[in-house]
């Protein structure tokens, strides 16, 4: 049985550029970084104790399912939840991320603030309200916690 | 910041519900049309809290790698309690297991894996970590978490 995801592939032009944006702006840690025989570099990162880890990946798209990097992501994008997006809004702008609006934005599921990594990847980060993050049916929270 | 959505870009997003709900066996978490924007459907395995995006489009990503280097680190990766069983199973449903050189569960060092695709293809990996897989994830983390308080107090 599948049990649970550990890897999402992020595609990047230059492994050091994306390393240095997600550790260094983002604040991830670097988890896994080494270079098999003949095989592409394995790079990881994730933000600090989450289980699954951003595989960075060196390629480029020759088809390019994604809006371009200041427009909305029309769903194309990786969402983070947060506890306080103004302040990290702050904190990221400071780092020298631009995000696509002036202000953390208010949306019915919540505060939202939009922006792209170096290769043009959406971002977002996610305040959301009561309940938090969208959350799994009940039915399958009550059963993952009896496991637990 | 935890990640709770990934996007998963499919050229028709009803063919895909059922090969991710139908065939792997996931859970639809979301699905609703607001006016003027794109159908947000979302679907995660069981109890797993990251949702999937399934965003309506077309892609194709240039590794600039061989058939020899398999999913070539492009990929969406699940443990497995079972990945030769998983293999069977996911077989006898129609999944395409042929990614690259690879067309079976291949044994690493670290565990069993097997590599296989969605209609669109998408690239997926199922790891079925051995004793020395876990024990080098968890070092990894212990690893990232000493790095990361090292920085804290500098």
């Amino acid at each position: 049985m599948i049990e649970k995801t550990t890897h999402v592939p992020i595609v990047v032009s230059d492994h050091e550029r994306a390393l240095k944006f997600y550790t260094g702006v983002l604040g991830f840690q670097k988890r896994q970084d080494y270079q098999p025989k003949g095989r592409p570099r394995w790079l990881t990162v994730a933000p600090e104790d989450q289980e699954v880890e951003f595989i960075l990946v060196k390629g480029k798209y020759t088809v390019d399912p994604r809006p371009p990097a200041e427009a909305p992501s029309e769903g194309n994008h990786i969402v983070f939840a947060t506890a306080d997006c103004r302040k990290d809004f702050e904190t990221l702008t400071a780092r020298g991320v631009k995000f696509k609006d002036p202000a953390p934005v208010e949306a019915p599921f919540g505060l939202a603030a939009y922006f792209a990594d170096p290769d043009g990847n959406h971002l977002t980060l996610l305040e959301a309200r009561a309940p938090a993050a969208p959350a799994a049916p009940a039915a399958t929270q009550a059963k993952a916690k009896r496991k637990a | 910041m935890k990640v709770t959505h990934a996007p998963l870009v499919v050229s028709d997003q009803e063919r895909a519900l059922e090969f991710f709900t139908g065939t792997l066996g996931f859970e639809k978490r979301a699905d609703y049309k607001q006016p003027g924007r794109p159908r947000w459907l979302t679907v995660a395995p069981k109890g797993q809290e990251l949702e999937f995006i399934l965003v309506e489009g077309k892609s194709k990503v240039d590794l600039g790698l061989g058939p020899e280097a398999g999913t070539g680190g492009y990929q969406i990766a699940f443990t497995t309690t079972d990945c030769r069983k998983d293999f069977e199973t996911l077989r006898a449903k129609g999944v395409d297991f042929k990614v690259g050189n690879y067309t079976k569960p291949v044994k690493q060092a670290w565990g069993i894996s097997a590599s296989f695709k969605d209609p669109d293809g998408n690239q997926f990996v199922l790891i079925q970590p051995n004793l020395i897989g876990k024990a080098y994830t968890a070092a990894n983390r212990r690893k990232a978490r000493r790095r990361a308080a090292k920085g804290k107090r500098a």
